[in-house]
This record gives C-alpha cells, sequence and structure tokens, in this order.
C-alpha cells in the first residue's frame, strides 16, 4: 500500500511513468532481499505460537551476564571508532592533500588491510603478541604485549576497520574542491587551521559515515571478539548470541534471536543519531567544474613522513603477514628449527584438499555476482534515497542497516527461515544453492554499496541535473550520460568493497553450505575447527586469499592504468 | 544488463546444485571429520549404488543450527540421518519426537548407557576427552595427572582448552566435571586463567605451539598427530577420562516413502556394523562395540573406562534441562 502511495504521490506531475515503476521495483527487490527474512525470523522469535510472546525477552532482560556484554559491547565499539579515526584521519589527510611521492602507491597499501578476513589478522596478533610465547614478546625477551586485553582487542579490530573510514575519506577528498583551501591559505591560514576550518566541515559526512560503518561493524564482529575477547575474558554481545545459538536447543535459538533484536536497536539507535546529526546540513564536495587539487607542500618534512608511514604500515599490516607466513611455512606451529620449514602445508591444499579448487570456484563466481547486483541496487537506491522523496525512503535505509548490523550467524537463519522451505507459500526452495548464499551477501553488503555511493550523490551538486532536464534530457538519458559517469569512481569502488568482503565471508556462509558449495571462508574455517589440528593448512589458505585479492586489486589497477582498485 | 546478470547467475549457480540421477538421496549430517567423511562416502557409494547420499560436516552445534533453521522453515528436516557429538541434543530431539526410533542388529551389543532405550539414537563411535601437555615446556615429573590437577596455581597462565559455551564437546566435559567437583572447579579453572576459546583443534594449537603448554583436548586429535609431532604427549586423567560419544538416529519426515525410510535405515545399520565401525577406528575413534580394537596408539577402552564417569539417564536429563543455565553460570563466573 505505501509503495503504491509512493508511486502516485512523489512524482511531481502526478503521473505514473516508467521511472517511478522501475525505481519502486527497485525498492520492491530491497524489501523482498533485506526485509522479508528478517520479519519472518522477527516473526518466529516473538509470535513462535502465533501471538506476542515476549517471555525470552524478559529471560534475557533478567540475565545479568546480557548487561555486562552490552556494556562491553558498547565499549569495545566505541573505543575501536576512536582508534580507527585516529589511524584513518592523518593517513587520508596526508595521502591525499600534500605533495608526498607515491601517494597512489601508499593509499593501495593501506587500504589493503580491507581485502583480509579480520579473523585471519586475529589468528596472526595472538602468534605475535600473546602474553606466553608471542613472537614480539620472545624477540624482546620481556612480556610487553598482552593481545588478550581490552586494548588488545580493540587493536586488532582497529587494524581492519580504519579502511571503512580510510575509503570514505580518500573519496570525499578526491572529489573535494580545493578552491576553498587555496583561498584560505592565500589569506595567511595556517595548515591546521584549513583542515579544521575547510576540509573538516566538508568531509564530516563522509567521516561519520565511516565512523557509524566502523561501530556497527564492531558491534556485530564475531570472530575476532571470540578469539581475542573470550580469552581476555571481555564478554560481548556477540559472544552471547553464539553461545546461545549454539544451545541446539530452539529456545536458545529464540533467545539468540531475542538478543540479537537488542543488537538491532542498539544499531539502529545509532544511525538515527547520525542522521539527527544531518538533518539540516547539506555538503556538497563538487561545484560544477572540478579545479586541480592544491596540496600543501611538505618541503623538508617529506622524509619524516615517508619514515612514519612505513612505520605504521608495518606494524598494521607486515608484522601479521609475517605471521601468517610463519604459521603457512612451518609443518608443526611453534617449532621455528630449520628443518621444520617446507612447501608440506601447501601439498595439502593444492593435492589433498579436494574441495580447495572448487571452493575457489565457488568463491569467486559469488563475489562477482554479489558485487555486481549490490552495486547496481546501490546505484538505484541510493538515487531513490538521495534525489527522491519517495516515503519507503526511510524504511529503505531502515531495512539495509538492519542487515547491516544483524549478526551473520542470524541473518543466515532468517535467509534459510525465508528462503529455506516454502517460497509465500509456494513448494520452491533454495537451500543448499549459491543462489541463496549470494542472497545473503546481498543483503549484508548492501549498506557498504549504498553509503558509498550515497556519498557520491550527495556530492554532486543538483544543479547540474536541473541544468540537464532544462535541456531536454529525460531521465534514462541523464542517468546514463551524468549519473554513472560522474559516479564512475563510487561505483567502482562499491563493487571492490563488496567483492573483498563476499570472496571470504565466513559466518553465514558455515550455515548456508551444502555439499559442493564450499567457498574459501566455509573451507578455512573447516579446516581451522576441525580438520587441521597443525593450523598450517588454514595459514596457507589464509595467504592464498590475501594473494588472490591483493593480485587482482592490482591488475584492475593495472589494466584501468591505476584509475580504479584500492 | 539485469536479464544478462540473471541468466548468468541461474546457469552458474545452477550446476552447483546436484542433478537428479534418479536415485534415493539420503542427507547425512555429521561432526566426524572430513578426512573419514570423505572416505566413508566412497565406501558407501560403493555399497550403496542405489542410493545418492549427501554428507554435510561441520560442528555438532552447526548441525543443530542447521536443523532447526530447516524444521522452523519448512516444518521438517533436509537431513535424514543425524550423527554428531552432542548427546544432550538428541535427547531433546527424542523428547520432542523428531527421531525415528531404530535398532540396527548390533543395537543389543551397545551398553544401556550409550542409548537411548527406545532407540531413538545410539553410540557410533566414542570421542574422549584427555590431558595432554608439550613435552618441550613441560617436564613428564612435572605434567598434570588429573582434571583436578588443573587447578593447581602452578598452571597459572599455561592451561587451555576448547570453550564450553561454542563447543559440545567441551561443554560436555565441563558438565561431568561440574558434577564431580561442582562450581569450585570452575572458579579455580577462572583463577589460573584457563584460557578456553574456539573447538578442540584451537586448544590443541595452542598446546603445539606453547602458547598454553597444557590442557585437555580429544584423544583422537592427539592420536592423529603422535607420528608427526611426538613432543605432544597424551595423559589419561586419574580421575576418569570422559568418554564422550558420536550419537546417530533417524529423522522423522512425513513426506518420506516407507522404501526411503528402508534406504536409510540400511545406511544407519551399515555405521554399526563391520565396515561402518572400521572407518571409525581407522580415523582414530572409538568403537562402542568390545570386538573392535581401539584406534592405533590409543590403550584398550576398558582401561579408559575404569575411572571414567558414567552417564546416567538422571545425568543426561539433568543436564539437558540446565543446559542454558549451566552456560549462564559459567559465564558469569568467567567473564568481566
Amino acid at each position: 500500500m505505501l509503495l503504491k502511495k509512493n508511486i502516485l504521490k512523489s512524482i511531481s506531475n502526478s503521473k505514473i511513468n516508467l521511472e517511478s515503476l522501475f525505481l519502486a521495483l527497485i525498492v520492491l527487490i530491497l524489501i523482498l532481499i533485506c526485509g522479508y527474512p528478517l520479519i519472518l525470523f522477527l516473526y518466529k522469535v516473538f509470535l513462535p505460537t502465533g501471538s506476542l510472546d515476549l517471555t525470552n525477552l524478559k529471560e534475557i532482560f533478567n540475565s545479568s551476564t546480557t548487561f555486562i556484554s552490552i556494556k562491553n559491547t558498547l565499549i569495545i565499539g566505541i573505543a575501536t571508532v576512536a582508534v580507527s579515526t585516529i589511524i584513518a584521519l592523518p593517513l587520508s589527510y596526508i595521502l591525499s592533500r600534500t605533495d608526498l611521492k607515491n601517494k597512489k602507491f601508499w593509499k593501495t597499501l593501506f587500504s589493503l588491510p580491507y581485502c583480509i578476513p579480520p579473523y585471519v589478522g586475529a589468528v596472526s596478533w595472538i602468534y605475535l603478541a600473546n602474553p606466553s610465547n608471542g613472537l614480539l614478546n620472545d624477540i624482546l625477551r620481556f612480556k610487553v604485549f598482552n593481545i588478550y586485553s581490552f586494548i588488545g582487542l580493540v587493536w586488532v579490530l582497529s587494524c581492519f576497520a580504519y579502511t571503512y573510514i580510510f575509503l570514505a575519506l580518500n573519496s570525499a577528498f578526491d572529489r573535494m574542491d580545493s578552491s576553498m583551501e587555496e583561498a584560505a591559505r592565500l589569506c595567511g591560514a595556517s595548515p591546521f587551521r584549513v583542515f579544521r576550518e575547510i576540509n573538516l566541515p566538508l568531509i564530516f559526512p563522509s567521516l561519520l559515515s565511516g565512523m557509524i560503518l566502523v561501530f556497527l561493524s564492531t558491534i556485530a564482529s564475531f570472530g575476532v571478539p571470540a578469539m581475542i575477547g573470550t580469552p581476555a575474558q571481555i564478554y560481548l554481545m556477540t559472544t552471547k548470541i553464539y553461545t546461545l545459538q549454539k544451545m541446539g536447543s530452539l529456545n536458545g535459538i529464540y533467545l539468540a534471536g531475542n538478543l540479537a533484536f537488542v543488537l538491532l536497536v542498539i544499531s539502529m539507535f545509532f544511525i538515527y543519531l547520525n542522521k539527527l546529526v544531518f538533518k539540516e546540513k547539506s555538503y556538497n564536495l563538487v561545484f560544477g567544474k572540478i579545479s586541480k587539487t592544491s596540496e600543501l607542500k611538505l618541503q623538508g618534512k617529506k622524509g619524516l613522513v615517508t619514515i612514519s608511514l612505513f612505520i605504521i604500515y608495518f606494524i598494521i599490516f607486515i608484522l601479521p603477514l609475517i605471521g601468517i607466513i610463519i604459521s603457512a611455512f612451518t609443518e608443526i606451529q611453534g617449532d621455528l628449527s630449520l628443518s621444520n620449514w617446507s612447501f608440506i602445508n601447501f601439498h595439502k591444499i593444492f593435492f589433498e584438499v579436494s574441495e580447495a579448487p572448487r571452493a575457489f570456484k565457488n568463491s569467486f563466481l559469488l563475489a562477482v555476482f554479489t558485487a555486481t547486483i549490490t552495486t547496481a541496487l546501490g546505484l538505484f537506491l541510493g538515487f531513490i534515497v538521495t534525489k527522491t522523496k519517495f516515503k519507503t525512503n526511510k524504511l529503505v535505509e531502515f531495512l539495509i542497516s538492519l542487515t547491516y548490523s544483524t549478526p551473520g550467524s542470524v541473518l543466515a537463519f532468517a535467509f534459510i527461515l525465508a528462503f529455506g522451505g516454502r517460497i509465500f507459500g509456494f513448494d520452491f526452495s533454495l537451500y543448499n544453492t549459491l543462489f541463496l548464499i549470494m542472497l545473503a551477501y546481498i543483503a549484508k553488503d548492501m549498506n557498504v554499496s549504498l553509503r558509498t555511493l550515497k556519498d557520491g550523490y550527495n556530492q554532486i551538486d543538483k544543479s547540474l541535473i536541473e541544468a540537464a532536464k532544462i535541456s531536454g534530457a529525460n531521465w534514462k538519458m541523464i542517468f546514463i550520460t551524468m549519473w554513472i559517469p560522474m559516479l564512475k569512481s563510487s561505483i567502482i569502488a562499491s563493487w571492490f568493497l563488496v567483492f573483498m568482503p563476499a570472496f571470504s565471508e565466513l559466518t553465514m556462509t558455515v550455515l548456508l553450505t551444502g555439499p559442493n558449495l564450499e567457498t574459501v571462508g566455509s573451507l578455512l574455517f573447516e579446516l581451522k575447527e576441525y580438520s587441521d589440528a597443525g593450523g598450517g593448512t588454514a595459514s596457507v589458505l589464509s595467504l592464498i586469499v590475501m594473494t588472490v585479492i591483493i593480485l587482482l586489486n592490482f591488475l584492475i589497477k593495472f589494466i584501468s592504468k591505476g584509475k580504479y582498485g584500492l | 544488463m539485469f536479464k544478462v546478470v540473471l541468466i548468468l547467475l541461474f546457469l552458474n549457480f545452477g550446476c552447483s546444485k546436484n542433478s537428479d540421477s534418479g536415485k534415493t538421496k539420503i542427507w547425512i549430517y555429521t561432526s566426524v571429520y572430513k578426512d573419514a567423511v570423505s572416505a566413508i562416502k566412497v565406501q558407501l557409494d560403493k555399497d550403496f549404488p542405489n542410493l545418492d547420499i549427501n554428507f554435510y560436516q561441520a560442528g555438532s552445534e552447526e548441525i543443530a543450527t542447521k536443523f532447526n533453521a530447516e524444521v522452523l522453515s519448512s516444518g521438517e528436516p533436509q537431513v535424514d540421518l543425524l550423527m554428531s557429538s552432542d548427546r544432550f541434543w538428541y535427547e531433546e530431539l527424542a523428547k520432542t519426537n523428531k527421531l525415528i526410533p531404530f535398532k540396527s542388529s548390533a543395537f543389543n551389543n551397545i551398553r544401556d548407557e550409550w542409548k537411548n532405550s527406545e532407540g531413538h539414537y545410539s553410540a557410533v563411535s566414542l570421542p574422549i576427552m584427555v590431558l595432554s601437555y608439550n613435552s618441550e615446556a613441560v617436564a613428564e615429573k612435572d605434567a598434570p595427572k588429573s582434571f583436578k590437577d588443573l587447578t593447581d596455581s602452578k598452571w597459572k597462565d599455561k592451561f587451555t582448552s576448547g570453550s564450553p559455551l561454542s563447543s559440545g564437546t567441551n561443554f560436555t566435559t565441563v558438565a561431568f566435571l561440574i558434577k564431580k567437583y561442582g562450581w569450585e572447579y570452575i572458579e579455580g579453572l577462572k583463577k589460573i586463567n584457563a584460557l578456553s576459546e574456539g573447538g578442540n583443534s584451537a586448544a590443541m594449537r595452542r598446546i603445539q605451539n606453547k602458547e598454553r603448554p597444557v590442557g585437555w583436548v580429544l584423544l583422537e586429535d592427539l592420536l592423529r598427530i603422535q607420528d608427526k609431532d611426538p613432543r605432544i604427549k597424551i595423559v589419561y586423567p586419574t580421575d576418569g577420562a570422559i568418554i564422550q560419544m558420536n550419537v546417530m538416529g533417524i529423522t522423522l519426515k512425513n513426506k518420506r516413502t516407507p522404501d526411503e525410510l528402508k534406504a536409510i535405515q540400511s545406511v544407519a545399520e551399515w555405521f554399526q556394523t563391520k565396515p561402518g565401525q572400521e572407518f571409525m577406528t581407522k580415523f582414530f575413534l572409538y568403537s562402542p562395540f568390545k570386538e573392535f580394537a581401539p584406534p592405533k596408539g590409543g590403550p584398550a577402552l576398558d582401561d579408559l573406562l575404569k575411572n571414567s564417569p558414567p552417564w546416567t539417564n538422571d545425568f543426561i536429563k539433568e543436564i539437558e534441562e540446565s543446559r542454558n543455565a549451566i552456560k549462564e553460570k559459567y559465564t558469569q563466573i568467567y567473564f568481566k
């Protein structure tokens, strides 16, 4: 009904046209993918017998550990946002607005952690900095580092999460018209003042958008909190959801669903807060013709900045990589003697684990299709939420945020409920198909795509489109000849930002997979938890995932002559 | 563009679905390790050429979640034969009539405490929880001798296990230890800063790399690496190894034909007779039947059973009903 009303009311000249119908169809698809499974899930959780039953919700709030988990989750979420911002903001500024050499190369390097599954990083950091025999502690012959701590947990999460802010800021800085900065500098403003009074207000929407992404992904993450938080005795909401879900009983799943709902409400609160902040504000970074970016001259400080960047990068990326490499090349984990170094773990993956080739093929297919479809949907949805006054706009954003902030295991469960048996009463099932896995990936990753493209739309001033309309261009023509070319970098960014997590997704896939549907993530989990007590083959697989994604990234950069890719 | 994408999707993704060969399709969900499943499947395909046997291999907790999701979505599960290590879950399934009673020809040879008296489920193999240490970090004379020893302050920052919150075999171990030593035992583990996270493989890795050189892990994991990593030693605890079990149950499905049920029963029978049991021992699991030798490197089952805590009906009932409460209390003791 609401949708029908929208179609009729949102069109300025009050008549139904193809444009509105098409956009309404996109909204409908979104509701089907993101809304329907969760609505069904909530229905089953809160109305298990057909009438409202809040017994499980009461049970959740009667437990003292619930409050501990909520408190810890909020603290870890906020701390990770703070550390990620401290890493990303200066990095992004230096690599976008200064005259440092090889900025593109550095940008690529600092973007790479985005494509690595955080649980791979957790495995490596445990190897490097566990208090008992972490490699770094051994080298220093003193227990300096303890990864099993609040700081350790926040650090590992931030080493990956900062890329959300970094990528969002890079895009904003790249699109920013530098004429105001130049004017401020000509008037004698110091670099810090230019940053504070010109750059910061302009990039603030992108910064906040990245911060919200970091917060949401942190409070919904499970792998790193389980591997580092549990030994550190830090109990989080996702740990409790996982525990309840693993109870085996249906009641456990209902309880998990109720707590997931609480997590969802928390996420929604922060998203709403974000909206309140920007209610009355509008930020356009592109005003027609883009002038050449003016750069802050580093002069004699270039060497110092370069060394600092190298040190930061070494700590964030190279150190954990070394940990993974050592693990992959040693047969017996922890034995660093020369005789223990070999290619045996590689041999196992390539010649003994029969599922490996299929897992790579499935992951590649899933990632390509998920990235393409999510970006296509994101392109139109971005237009809808920024450039139309559809009454469903709030619903669209709510649903997308909802699926993003829902823990992966709960979302997978919801998808089995929605599409695993009868679909809308029809005896047709998507259960045990790659298609179902892909739908779940789209629901989870849509938020990243929409935010990236929304930022792109927000940065383009409407005067350009109005000019095109006055010149007689229709909607389709405007989309093809104006929006898509102007949003090209946002489209490519969105595709990559979706492709990478989809290639190595683990949490949802473990529950959605079936025979012959192995993916790299599910195989890695299986090797790590059940088949490979030694641990080396899981590290080999992690190394291969990293290499494939990094090579693909560089291939695209090479083909596009540096225009696209991270 | 959308049309092209959709066509490609269905073309590519359609290939991933099993083709309908006209054979009776059977689904087995199991927590038995993947290498064992691969070998068993080859043999089953030979022994049952008219059946299309499919496996889903995962931890017992993932299996339970998948099963529950299937029941909620379509009213009944896809799986035909369940085989995993969370016995308390099987007890719940039996109580709620989600399993069909089935007694194989070997059913009567299984000890009463390892099966449901009405035949809703019965043991196929026995994973066993024992102690282990890395001899590069701990001398034999200093190694723990019993589960009770682990709460000694000398193991502070040295002990590890899987998490009872997420691993079924570790939960069972904790349940038995609480029964035997009370909640003080868990408080003792908290005092020594025990690192309990992930599954048994994760605990094993921590012992191997000396991050935590002492722990409890499944005997099958230890026997697997005895030749490769002689540093890792096995300790059979003096207060009793904890005998766990992979149990098997046939699910209730209304849409199943009598012929299909017969086929599933014949596969279930296979697992409890010679060919199936030989695969279990080959992959380092103990057989619940006396006539089968222990797995390579393992002691006789009777020796392990001497001090092991018994699976009584009261114990099963008590734990099945208080699983959530046990995990809640464990969490309250263990976490900040």
